[in-house]
Protein backbone atom coordinates (compact mmCIF):
# COMPACT_ATOMS: atom_id res chain seq x y z
CA UNK A 1 0.00 0.00 0.00
CA UNK A 2 3.03 2.51 1.02
CA UNK A 3 3.92 2.30 -2.49
CA UNK A 4 0.80 3.21 -3.94
CA UNK A 5 0.86 6.02 -1.92
CA UNK A 6 4.03 6.88 -2.33
CA UNK A 7 3.33 7.16 -6.24
CA UNK A 8 0.49 9.41 -5.53
CA UNK A 9 2.36 11.85 -3.31
CA UNK A 10 5.15 11.58 -6.00
CA UNK A 11 2.97 12.88 -8.57
CA UNK A 12 0.76 15.35 -6.31
CA UNK A 13 4.41 17.24 -5.56
CA UNK A 14 5.06 16.86 -9.86
CA UNK A 15 2.05 19.02 -10.40
CA UNK A 16 2.92 21.36 -8.17
CA UNK A 17 5.92 21.85 -10.69
CA UNK A 18 3.34 22.86 -13.19
CA UNK A 19 1.01 24.78 -11.06
CA UNK A 20 0.58 27.60 -13.14
CA UNK A 21 -0.72 25.73 -15.79
CA UNK A 22 -2.74 23.96 -13.34
CA UNK A 23 -3.73 27.39 -12.54
CA UNK A 24 -4.23 28.82 -16.10
CA UNK A 25 -6.61 25.31 -16.76
CA UNK A 26 -9.39 25.90 -13.75
CA UNK A 27 -9.43 29.82 -14.60
CA UNK A 28 -10.27 28.36 -18.55
CA UNK A 29 -12.94 26.25 -16.94
CA UNK A 30 -14.36 28.70 -15.08
CA UNK A 31 -14.50 31.17 -17.82
CA UNK A 32 -16.80 27.97 -19.50
CA UNK A 33 -18.79 28.01 -16.87
CA UNK A 34 -19.13 31.54 -16.58
CA UNK A 35 -20.54 31.73 -20.69
CA UNK A 36 -22.68 29.19 -20.07
CA UNK A 37 -24.35 30.17 -16.66
CA UNK A 38 -24.65 33.53 -19.31
CA UNK A 39 -26.08 31.68 -21.76
CA UNK A 40 -29.13 30.16 -19.71
CA UNK A 41 -29.44 33.53 -17.82
CA UNK A 42 -30.54 35.16 -20.78
CA UNK A 43 -32.90 31.94 -21.92
CA UNK A 44 -34.84 32.60 -18.73
CA UNK A 45 -35.03 36.07 -19.22
CA UNK A 46 -38.82 36.65 -18.66
CA UNK A 47 -39.40 33.70 -17.26
CA UNK A 48 -39.85 32.01 -14.03
CA UNK A 49 -40.14 28.40 -15.47
CA UNK A 50 -38.70 26.30 -18.15
CA UNK A 51 -38.73 23.18 -18.42
CA UNK A 52 -39.75 22.45 -14.76
CA UNK A 53 -36.31 24.56 -13.76
CA UNK A 54 -36.32 27.59 -12.20
CA UNK A 55 -33.38 29.52 -12.85
CA UNK A 56 -31.20 29.32 -9.64
CA UNK A 57 -31.91 25.49 -9.85
CA UNK A 58 -30.65 25.56 -13.51
CA UNK A 59 -27.50 27.67 -12.00
CA UNK A 60 -26.60 25.32 -9.63
CA UNK A 61 -27.12 22.46 -11.74
CA UNK A 62 -24.04 23.76 -14.13
CA UNK A 63 -22.28 24.60 -10.83
CA UNK A 64 -22.43 21.61 -9.78
CA UNK A 65 -21.60 19.81 -12.97
CA UNK A 66 -18.22 22.05 -12.71
CA UNK A 67 -17.47 20.75 -9.16
CA UNK A 68 -17.67 16.99 -10.44
CA UNK A 69 -16.19 17.88 -13.98
CA UNK A 70 -12.88 18.93 -11.72
CA UNK A 71 -12.92 16.02 -9.62
CA UNK A 72 -13.97 13.70 -12.06
CA UNK A 73 -12.45 14.50 -15.54
CA UNK A 74 -8.99 12.77 -16.88
CA UNK A 75 -7.06 14.71 -19.65
CA UNK A 76 -4.11 12.34 -20.00
CA UNK A 77 -4.55 10.62 -23.37
CA UNK A 78 -2.29 13.20 -25.76
CA UNK A 79 1.19 12.92 -23.59
CA UNK A 80 0.85 9.54 -22.74
CA UNK A 81 -0.02 8.75 -26.28
CA UNK A 82 2.80 10.57 -27.08
CA UNK A 83 4.97 9.12 -24.55
CA UNK A 84 3.46 5.60 -26.42
CA UNK A 85 4.42 6.42 -29.72
CA UNK A 86 7.91 7.47 -29.04
CA UNK A 87 9.14 4.21 -27.34
CA UNK A 88 8.94 6.57 -23.66
CA UNK A 89 7.49 4.04 -21.12
CA UNK A 90 9.89 1.48 -20.97
CA UNK A 91 11.03 2.94 -17.02
CA UNK A 92 7.33 2.11 -16.12
CA UNK A 93 7.59 -1.23 -17.55
CA UNK A 94 10.58 -2.52 -15.44
CA UNK A 95 8.38 -1.13 -12.44
CA UNK A 96 6.87 -3.62 -10.13
CA UNK A 97 3.49 -2.00 -10.52
CA UNK A 98 1.42 -2.37 -13.57
CA UNK A 99 1.84 0.58 -16.29
CA UNK A 100 -2.12 0.80 -16.46
CA UNK A 101 -2.48 1.12 -12.34
CA UNK A 102 0.73 3.62 -12.45
CA UNK A 103 -1.06 5.70 -14.74
CA UNK A 104 -3.85 5.55 -12.43
CA UNK A 105 -2.16 6.47 -9.06
CA UNK A 106 -0.32 9.56 -11.06
CA UNK A 107 -3.74 10.92 -12.34
CA UNK A 108 -5.12 10.28 -8.71
CA UNK A 109 -2.29 12.45 -7.38
CA UNK A 110 -2.08 15.08 -10.75
CA UNK A 111 -6.33 15.57 -9.81
CA UNK A 112 -5.93 15.36 -6.28
CA UNK A 113 -3.68 18.93 -6.54
CA UNK A 114 -6.15 20.35 -9.18
CA UNK A 115 -9.38 19.66 -7.22
CA UNK A 116 -7.14 21.93 -4.23
CA UNK A 117 -7.46 24.63 -7.21
CA UNK A 118 -11.22 24.32 -8.93
CA UNK A 119 -13.28 23.24 -6.06
CA UNK A 120 -12.75 26.31 -3.61
CA UNK A 121 -12.65 28.66 -6.30
CA UNK A 122 -16.18 27.21 -7.90
CA UNK A 123 -17.32 27.27 -3.78
CA UNK A 124 -16.62 30.98 -3.83
CA UNK A 125 -18.68 31.26 -7.41
CA UNK A 126 -21.21 29.38 -6.23
CA UNK A 127 -21.56 31.57 -2.83
CA UNK A 128 -20.99 34.89 -5.71
CA UNK A 129 -24.54 33.35 -7.36
CA UNK A 130 -26.46 32.58 -4.04
CA UNK A 131 -26.77 36.44 -3.35
CA UNK A 132 -28.29 36.99 -6.48
CA UNK A 133 -30.38 34.47 -7.56
CA UNK A 134 -31.92 31.56 -4.97
CA UNK A 135 -29.92 28.50 -5.87
CA UNK A 136 -31.95 26.93 -3.67
CA UNK A 137 -30.88 25.12 -0.53
CA UNK A 138 -29.34 21.18 -1.00
CA UNK A 139 -30.56 18.88 1.85
CA UNK A 140 -27.27 16.37 2.64
CA UNK A 141 -29.04 13.40 3.54
CA UNK A 142 -26.57 10.20 4.54
CA UNK A 143 -28.20 8.04 1.79
CA UNK A 144 -27.55 11.05 -0.95
CA UNK A 145 -23.94 11.42 0.15
CA UNK A 146 -23.25 8.05 -0.10
CA UNK A 147 -25.13 8.17 -3.28
CA UNK A 148 -23.33 11.21 -4.41
CA UNK A 149 -19.89 9.55 -3.69
CA UNK A 150 -20.65 6.24 -5.14
CA UNK A 151 -21.54 7.92 -8.74
CA UNK A 152 -18.08 10.31 -8.27
CA UNK A 153 -15.98 7.49 -8.35
CA UNK A 154 -18.44 5.96 -11.38
CA UNK A 155 -17.76 9.44 -13.36
CA UNK A 156 -14.26 9.12 -12.53
CA UNK A 157 -13.95 5.12 -13.88
CA UNK A 158 -15.55 6.04 -17.11
CA UNK A 159 -13.53 9.22 -17.82
CA UNK A 160 -10.25 7.29 -16.55
CA UNK A 161 -11.02 4.15 -18.70
CA UNK A 162 -11.80 6.17 -21.34
CA UNK A 163 -9.14 8.04 -21.56
CA UNK A 164 -6.95 4.49 -20.87
CA UNK A 165 -7.87 3.06 -23.66
CA UNK A 166 -7.31 6.05 -26.19
CA UNK A 167 -3.77 5.63 -24.65
CA UNK A 168 -4.02 1.72 -24.82
CA UNK A 169 -4.95 2.27 -29.15
CA UNK A 170 -2.09 4.27 -29.63
CA UNK A 171 -0.07 1.00 -29.65
CA UNK A 172 -1.76 0.65 -32.96
CA UNK A 173 -3.04 3.93 -34.52
CA UNK A 174 -0.74 6.94 -34.79
CA UNK A 175 -3.22 10.10 -33.28
CA UNK A 176 -5.19 7.78 -30.94
CA UNK A 177 -5.21 10.79 -28.57
CA UNK A 178 -7.25 12.58 -31.00
CA UNK A 179 -10.11 10.07 -29.76
CA UNK A 180 -10.45 12.57 -26.93
CA UNK A 181 -12.72 14.59 -29.06
CA UNK A 182 -14.87 11.76 -29.36
CA UNK A 183 -14.89 11.76 -25.28
CA UNK A 184 -15.56 14.77 -24.94
CA UNK A 185 -18.19 15.31 -27.54
CA UNK A 186 -19.98 12.35 -25.72
CA UNK A 187 -19.20 13.13 -22.48
CA UNK A 188 -20.49 17.23 -23.36
CA UNK A 189 -24.05 15.53 -25.17
CA UNK A 190 -24.83 12.45 -23.31
CA UNK A 191 -23.85 12.84 -19.71
CA UNK A 192 -25.96 15.98 -18.65
CA UNK A 193 -22.94 18.01 -18.20
CA UNK A 194 -23.53 20.38 -21.06
CA UNK A 195 -27.32 20.65 -20.97
CA UNK A 196 -30.05 18.77 -18.37
CA UNK A 197 -31.90 15.87 -19.97
CA UNK A 198 -35.28 17.90 -19.29
CA UNK A 199 -33.97 20.66 -22.08
CA UNK A 200 -33.24 17.21 -24.34
CA UNK A 201 -35.76 16.47 -27.09
CA UNK A 202 -37.63 13.14 -26.26
CA UNK A 203 -35.40 10.80 -29.03
CA UNK A 204 -32.59 12.34 -27.50
CA UNK A 205 -33.92 11.58 -23.69
CA UNK A 206 -34.36 8.07 -24.42
CA UNK A 207 -30.73 7.74 -25.73
CA UNK A 208 -29.78 9.03 -22.45
CA UNK A 209 -31.52 7.18 -20.84
CA UNK A 210 -30.37 4.12 -22.08
CA UNK A 211 -26.93 4.95 -22.07
CA UNK A 212 -24.28 4.77 -18.80
CA UNK A 213 -22.82 8.33 -19.61
CA UNK A 214 -25.91 10.05 -17.61
CA UNK A 215 -24.46 8.79 -14.21
CA UNK A 216 -21.46 10.88 -14.26
CA UNK A 217 -23.25 14.23 -14.60
CA UNK A 218 -26.80 14.37 -15.08
CA UNK A 219 -27.93 11.57 -12.14
CA UNK A 220 -25.29 12.91 -9.37
CA UNK A 221 -26.54 16.49 -9.88
CA UNK A 222 -30.49 15.40 -9.66
CA UNK A 223 -29.59 13.25 -6.65
CA UNK A 224 -28.30 16.23 -4.54
CA UNK A 225 -31.06 17.87 -6.07
CA UNK A 226 -33.53 15.37 -4.35
CA UNK A 227 -34.75 14.68 -7.91
CA UNK A 228 -33.85 11.46 -8.04
CA UNK A 229 -32.75 8.34 -5.82
CA UNK A 230 -31.29 5.37 -7.45
CA UNK A 231 -32.30 1.79 -7.85
CA UNK A 232 -31.54 -1.43 -7.49
CA UNK A 233 -31.53 -1.29 -11.37
CA UNK A 234 -29.09 1.68 -11.38
CA UNK A 235 -26.46 -0.28 -9.22
CA UNK A 236 -26.65 -3.12 -11.69
CA UNK A 237 -26.15 -1.36 -14.95
CA UNK A 238 -23.64 0.85 -13.24
CA UNK A 239 -21.77 -2.43 -12.37
CA UNK A 240 -22.15 -4.08 -15.13
CA UNK A 241 -21.12 -1.64 -17.38
CA UNK A 242 -18.07 -1.02 -15.24
CA UNK A 243 -17.08 -4.67 -15.53
CA UNK A 244 -17.35 -4.42 -19.86
CA UNK A 245 -15.44 -1.32 -19.25
CA UNK A 246 -12.34 -2.69 -17.18
CA UNK A 247 -12.83 -6.23 -18.88
CA UNK A 248 -11.50 -4.00 -21.98
CA UNK A 249 -9.53 -2.50 -20.50
CA UNK A 250 -7.49 -5.74 -19.64
CA UNK A 251 -7.89 -7.13 -23.08
CA UNK A 252 -6.12 -4.31 -24.98
CA UNK A 253 -3.53 -3.80 -22.69
CA UNK A 254 -2.90 -7.67 -23.28
CA UNK A 255 -2.31 -7.07 -26.84
CA UNK A 256 -0.56 -3.78 -26.65
CA UNK A 257 1.78 -5.38 -24.41
CA UNK A 258 3.22 -7.69 -27.13
CA UNK A 259 2.93 -5.61 -29.71
CA UNK A 260 5.34 -2.67 -27.73
CA UNK A 261 8.72 -2.37 -28.97
CA UNK A 262 11.42 0.40 -28.41
CA UNK A 263 15.32 1.05 -28.91
CA UNK A 264 17.37 0.97 -26.36
CA UNK B 1 8.27 48.74 -51.45
CA UNK B 2 6.61 47.09 -53.97
CA UNK B 3 9.35 44.59 -54.48
CA UNK B 4 9.48 44.46 -50.44
CA UNK B 5 5.36 43.58 -51.45
CA UNK B 6 6.36 41.28 -53.73
CA UNK B 7 9.04 39.24 -51.66
CA UNK B 8 6.42 38.79 -48.62
CA UNK B 9 3.62 37.62 -51.01
CA UNK B 10 6.08 35.13 -52.16
CA UNK B 11 7.25 33.84 -48.59
CA UNK B 12 3.66 33.46 -47.79
CA UNK B 13 2.59 31.20 -50.63
CA UNK B 14 5.84 29.33 -50.32
CA UNK B 15 4.88 28.74 -46.70
CA UNK B 16 1.44 27.36 -47.79
CA UNK B 17 2.75 24.90 -50.21
CA UNK B 18 5.31 23.57 -47.92
CA UNK B 19 2.57 22.89 -45.77
CA UNK B 20 0.57 21.34 -48.35
CA UNK B 21 3.68 18.90 -49.00
CA UNK B 22 3.73 17.97 -45.49
CA UNK B 23 -0.65 17.50 -45.32
CA UNK B 24 0.09 15.07 -48.37
CA UNK B 25 2.94 13.62 -46.11
CA UNK B 26 0.32 12.45 -43.25
CA UNK B 27 -3.06 11.81 -45.64
CA UNK B 28 -4.63 9.81 -43.05
CA UNK B 29 -4.12 12.12 -40.04
CA UNK B 30 -5.17 14.96 -42.31
CA UNK B 31 -8.65 12.92 -42.46
CA UNK B 32 -8.82 12.18 -39.18
CA UNK B 33 -8.53 15.72 -37.80
CA UNK B 34 -11.14 16.52 -40.58
CA UNK B 35 -13.49 14.33 -39.19
CA UNK B 36 -12.97 15.66 -35.40
CA UNK B 37 -13.51 19.28 -36.98
CA UNK B 38 -16.36 18.72 -38.70
CA UNK B 39 -17.96 16.70 -35.88
CA UNK B 40 -17.16 19.96 -33.40
CA UNK B 41 -18.85 21.98 -35.74
CA UNK B 42 -22.12 20.01 -36.04
CA UNK B 43 -22.25 19.87 -32.39
CA UNK B 44 -22.11 23.41 -31.94
CA UNK B 45 -25.09 24.03 -33.71
CA UNK B 46 -26.75 20.95 -32.07
CA UNK B 47 -26.13 22.48 -28.62
CA UNK B 48 -27.16 25.81 -29.87
CA UNK B 49 -30.10 24.37 -31.23
CA UNK B 50 -30.92 22.76 -28.18
CA UNK B 51 -30.80 25.58 -25.80
CA UNK B 52 -33.04 27.63 -28.53
CA UNK B 53 -35.79 25.03 -28.70
CA UNK B 54 -35.75 26.11 -24.53
CA UNK B 55 -37.15 29.47 -25.44
CA UNK B 56 -37.25 30.20 -29.57
CA UNK B 57 -34.27 32.59 -28.66
CA UNK B 58 -31.38 33.29 -27.05
CA UNK B 59 -30.89 37.30 -26.14
CA UNK B 60 -34.06 38.07 -28.58
CA UNK B 61 -31.73 36.43 -31.38
CA UNK B 62 -34.48 33.56 -32.92
CA UNK B 63 -33.16 30.14 -34.27
CA UNK B 64 -32.50 31.89 -37.82
CA UNK B 65 -30.40 34.48 -36.25
CA UNK B 66 -28.67 32.22 -34.34
CA UNK B 67 -27.34 30.09 -37.27
CA UNK B 68 -26.44 33.07 -39.13
CA UNK B 69 -23.94 34.40 -36.12
CA UNK B 70 -22.96 29.95 -35.74
CA UNK B 71 -21.94 30.29 -39.36
CA UNK B 72 -19.70 33.56 -39.14
CA UNK B 73 -18.79 31.87 -36.04
CA UNK B 74 -17.67 28.78 -37.77
CA UNK B 75 -15.82 30.60 -40.51
CA UNK B 76 -13.67 32.59 -38.16
CA UNK B 77 -13.28 29.73 -35.93
CA UNK B 78 -12.13 27.62 -38.65
CA UNK B 79 -9.37 30.42 -39.74
CA UNK B 80 -8.04 30.77 -36.63
CA UNK B 81 -7.42 27.48 -35.80
CA UNK B 82 -6.04 26.94 -39.72
CA UNK B 83 -3.63 29.83 -38.97
CA UNK B 84 -3.12 31.39 -35.65
CA UNK B 85 -3.20 28.39 -33.61
CA UNK B 86 -0.37 26.81 -35.48
CA UNK B 87 1.92 29.69 -36.04
CA UNK B 88 1.66 30.45 -32.20
CA UNK B 89 2.63 27.54 -31.11
CA UNK B 90 5.39 27.37 -33.27
CA UNK B 91 6.29 30.80 -31.85
CA UNK B 92 6.14 30.37 -28.35
CA UNK B 93 7.61 26.92 -28.45
CA UNK B 94 10.44 28.61 -30.24
CA UNK B 95 10.95 31.42 -26.93
CA UNK B 96 10.90 28.64 -24.73
CA UNK B 97 12.89 26.60 -26.46
CA UNK B 98 15.91 28.94 -27.64
CA UNK B 99 15.44 28.28 -31.32
CA UNK B 100 14.00 31.73 -31.70
CA UNK B 101 17.50 33.01 -32.65
CA UNK B 102 16.94 31.84 -36.45
CA UNK B 103 13.51 33.39 -36.88
CA UNK B 104 15.39 37.00 -35.63
CA UNK B 105 18.22 36.86 -37.68
CA UNK B 106 16.50 36.02 -41.06
CA UNK B 107 16.66 39.07 -43.10
CA UNK B 108 12.48 39.77 -42.86
CA UNK B 109 10.38 41.04 -40.15
CA UNK B 110 9.97 38.45 -37.18
CA UNK B 111 6.99 39.53 -36.77
CA UNK B 112 5.72 38.01 -40.19
CA UNK B 113 7.49 35.23 -39.83
CA UNK B 114 6.26 33.62 -36.50
CA UNK B 115 2.59 34.65 -38.21
CA UNK B 116 2.93 33.06 -41.16
CA UNK B 117 5.15 30.45 -41.27
CA UNK B 118 2.68 27.17 -40.28
CA UNK B 119 -1.17 26.58 -40.96
CA UNK B 120 -2.85 23.21 -40.92
CA UNK B 121 -5.41 22.34 -43.76
CA UNK B 122 -7.68 20.59 -41.27
CA UNK B 123 -10.44 23.38 -40.49
CA UNK B 124 -10.71 24.10 -44.27
CA UNK B 125 -13.99 22.10 -44.63
CA UNK B 126 -15.29 23.41 -41.29
CA UNK B 127 -15.00 26.74 -42.80
CA UNK B 128 -16.80 25.84 -45.86
CA UNK B 129 -19.87 24.21 -43.58
CA UNK B 130 -19.96 27.67 -42.31
CA UNK B 131 -20.16 29.47 -45.58
CA UNK B 132 -22.87 26.59 -46.55
CA UNK B 133 -24.70 27.26 -43.50
CA UNK B 134 -24.87 31.57 -43.73
CA UNK B 135 -25.81 30.86 -47.57
CA UNK B 136 -28.68 28.60 -46.46
CA UNK B 137 -29.98 30.68 -43.94
CA UNK B 138 -29.82 33.82 -45.62
CA UNK B 139 -32.26 32.06 -48.60
CA UNK B 140 -33.84 30.16 -45.47
CA UNK B 141 -34.66 33.58 -43.95
CA UNK B 142 -35.55 35.72 -47.30
CA UNK B 143 -32.71 38.09 -46.37
CA UNK B 144 -32.36 41.17 -48.73
CA UNK B 145 -27.95 41.12 -48.49
CA UNK B 146 -27.36 44.45 -50.19
CA UNK B 147 -23.92 44.65 -51.49
CA UNK B 148 -22.81 47.55 -48.86
CA UNK B 149 -23.83 44.84 -45.97
CA UNK B 150 -22.25 41.92 -47.76
CA UNK B 151 -18.92 43.91 -48.30
CA UNK B 152 -19.30 45.66 -44.24
CA UNK B 153 -19.51 42.06 -43.30
CA UNK B 154 -16.70 40.57 -45.18
CA UNK B 155 -14.54 43.81 -43.62
CA UNK B 156 -15.85 43.18 -40.43
CA UNK B 157 -14.95 39.12 -40.37
CA UNK B 158 -11.24 40.74 -41.19
CA UNK B 159 -11.51 42.94 -38.10
CA UNK B 160 -12.56 40.20 -36.18
CA UNK B 161 -9.69 38.29 -37.59
CA UNK B 162 -7.24 41.64 -37.20
CA UNK B 163 -8.74 41.69 -33.40
CA UNK B 164 -8.09 38.11 -32.72
CA UNK B 165 -4.96 37.55 -33.81
CA UNK B 166 -3.40 41.00 -32.17
CA UNK B 167 -4.95 39.29 -28.69
CA UNK B 168 -3.52 36.30 -29.23
CA UNK B 169 -0.20 37.61 -30.54
CA UNK B 170 0.13 39.66 -27.29
CA UNK B 171 -0.63 37.03 -24.84
CA UNK B 172 2.18 34.62 -26.65
CA UNK B 173 4.72 37.48 -26.39
CA UNK B 174 4.30 37.05 -22.43
CA UNK B 175 6.13 33.82 -22.59
CA UNK B 176 8.96 36.32 -23.20
CA UNK B 177 8.29 37.01 -20.00
CA UNK B 178 7.69 33.93 -17.96
CA UNK B 179 10.14 30.81 -17.56
CA UNK B 180 7.39 28.29 -18.40
CA UNK B 181 3.77 28.16 -19.08
CA UNK B 182 3.16 25.88 -21.90
CA UNK B 183 -0.49 26.06 -22.46
CA UNK B 184 -0.27 29.84 -22.65
CA UNK B 185 -1.14 28.65 -26.17
CA UNK B 186 -4.67 27.82 -24.78
CA UNK B 187 -6.00 30.88 -23.42
CA UNK B 188 -7.10 33.06 -26.67
CA UNK B 189 -8.57 29.92 -28.43
CA UNK B 190 -10.66 29.72 -24.67
CA UNK B 191 -12.45 33.07 -25.22
CA UNK B 192 -14.21 31.21 -28.67
CA UNK B 193 -17.27 30.30 -25.89
CA UNK B 194 -17.30 33.97 -25.19
CA UNK B 195 -17.59 34.84 -28.87
CA UNK B 196 -20.00 31.90 -29.71
CA UNK B 197 -23.11 33.92 -28.59
CA UNK B 198 -24.75 37.51 -29.30
CA UNK B 199 -23.39 40.41 -27.34
CA UNK B 200 -26.93 40.61 -25.59
CA UNK B 201 -26.42 37.87 -23.21
CA UNK B 202 -24.15 39.24 -21.31
CA UNK B 203 -25.49 41.53 -18.64
CA UNK B 204 -23.99 43.95 -16.33
CA UNK B 205 -20.26 44.10 -15.44
CA UNK B 206 -19.73 40.86 -17.21
CA UNK B 207 -20.86 42.91 -20.62
CA UNK B 208 -18.79 45.50 -20.04
CA UNK B 209 -15.73 43.05 -19.51
CA UNK B 210 -16.52 41.43 -23.00
CA UNK B 211 -17.83 43.60 -24.71
CA UNK B 212 -16.11 47.30 -23.97
CA UNK B 213 -12.38 46.32 -21.90
CA UNK B 214 -12.10 43.36 -23.67
CA UNK B 215 -14.32 42.97 -26.94
CA UNK B 216 -14.06 39.44 -27.25
CA UNK B 217 -18.16 39.43 -27.38
CA UNK B 218 -18.18 41.63 -30.85
CA UNK B 219 -16.07 39.50 -32.51
CA UNK B 220 -18.67 37.01 -34.14
CA UNK B 221 -21.93 39.70 -32.72
CA UNK B 222 -20.94 42.72 -34.98
CA UNK B 223 -20.62 40.85 -38.76
CA UNK B 224 -23.75 39.17 -37.85
CA UNK B 225 -25.34 41.93 -37.19
CA UNK B 226 -24.42 43.89 -40.36
CA UNK B 227 -25.82 40.97 -42.16
CA UNK B 228 -28.81 41.11 -40.46
CA UNK B 229 -29.42 44.69 -40.62
CA UNK B 230 -28.96 45.93 -36.70
CA UNK B 231 -25.65 46.61 -36.69
CA UNK B 232 -25.14 50.08 -34.44
CA UNK B 233 -22.39 52.47 -35.84
CA UNK B 234 -20.81 53.69 -32.76
CA UNK B 235 -20.15 49.71 -32.06
CA UNK B 236 -18.33 49.15 -35.26
CA UNK B 237 -15.93 52.57 -34.62
CA UNK B 238 -15.14 51.32 -31.60
CA UNK B 239 -14.57 48.32 -32.50
CA UNK B 240 -12.51 49.04 -35.89
CA UNK B 241 -10.71 51.97 -33.61
CA UNK B 242 -9.88 49.32 -30.96
CA UNK B 243 -8.55 46.27 -33.05
CA UNK B 244 -6.29 48.73 -35.03
CA UNK B 245 -5.02 50.04 -31.57
CA UNK B 246 -4.41 46.57 -30.51
CA UNK B 247 -2.94 45.64 -33.24
CA UNK B 248 -0.39 48.42 -33.29
CA UNK B 249 0.23 47.56 -29.21
CA UNK B 250 0.71 44.07 -30.38
CA UNK B 251 4.11 45.22 -32.68
CA UNK B 252 5.19 47.72 -29.82
CA UNK B 253 4.70 44.84 -27.15
CA UNK B 254 6.90 42.37 -29.46
CA UNK B 255 9.97 44.93 -29.84
CA UNK B 256 10.09 45.95 -26.11
CA UNK B 257 9.94 41.87 -25.53
CA UNK B 258 12.21 40.49 -28.17
CA UNK B 259 14.77 42.43 -26.29
CA UNK B 260 14.05 39.89 -23.07
CA UNK B 261 15.07 37.25 -25.53
CA UNK B 262 18.14 35.23 -24.45
CA UNK B 263 19.34 31.70 -26.56
CA UNK B 264 22.28 29.96 -27.64
CA UNK B 265 23.47 30.02 -31.09
CA UNK B 266 21.82 27.36 -33.29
Amino acid sequence: MRRYTALITLWFIKALEYRSELIVWAVLTLLNTTVLLAIWISVFRGADTVNGYQIGQLLQYFLLATIINGITASHFENWRSKEVREGKIDHYLTKPIPYPIQVLLSDIGNRSFYMMLIIPVTLAVYFVFSLFYNLGAIVWTPWSIVQFVLLLAVGYIIEFSFALIAVFLSFWFEGAEGLEHFKWISISLLSGYMIPIEFMPTWMRSAVDALPLKYMYAVPIQVIQQRLSLTVYDFVYILSFLAGLIAVQVWLWKKATMRYTSAG
Amino acid sequence: MIKTIKKYWFLFWKFRSLRAMKLLEYRANFWFWVTVSVMWTFFNFFFFDLIVGARGNIAGWNRNEMYILLATFTMLDAFTWSFFYHNMQEYISSIFDGTMTLTLTRPISPQFLISVQANSYTNVPRFFIGLAMLLITIHRMQLQVSLLSALGFIAFCGISLLFVYSAWFIVSTFSFWVDRLENINELVPSTRRIWQVPKEVYTGFVSTLFTVVLPFALVASLPSEILLGKAMMHWLVFYAIFTFGLFYASTVFFKISVKKYSGTAN
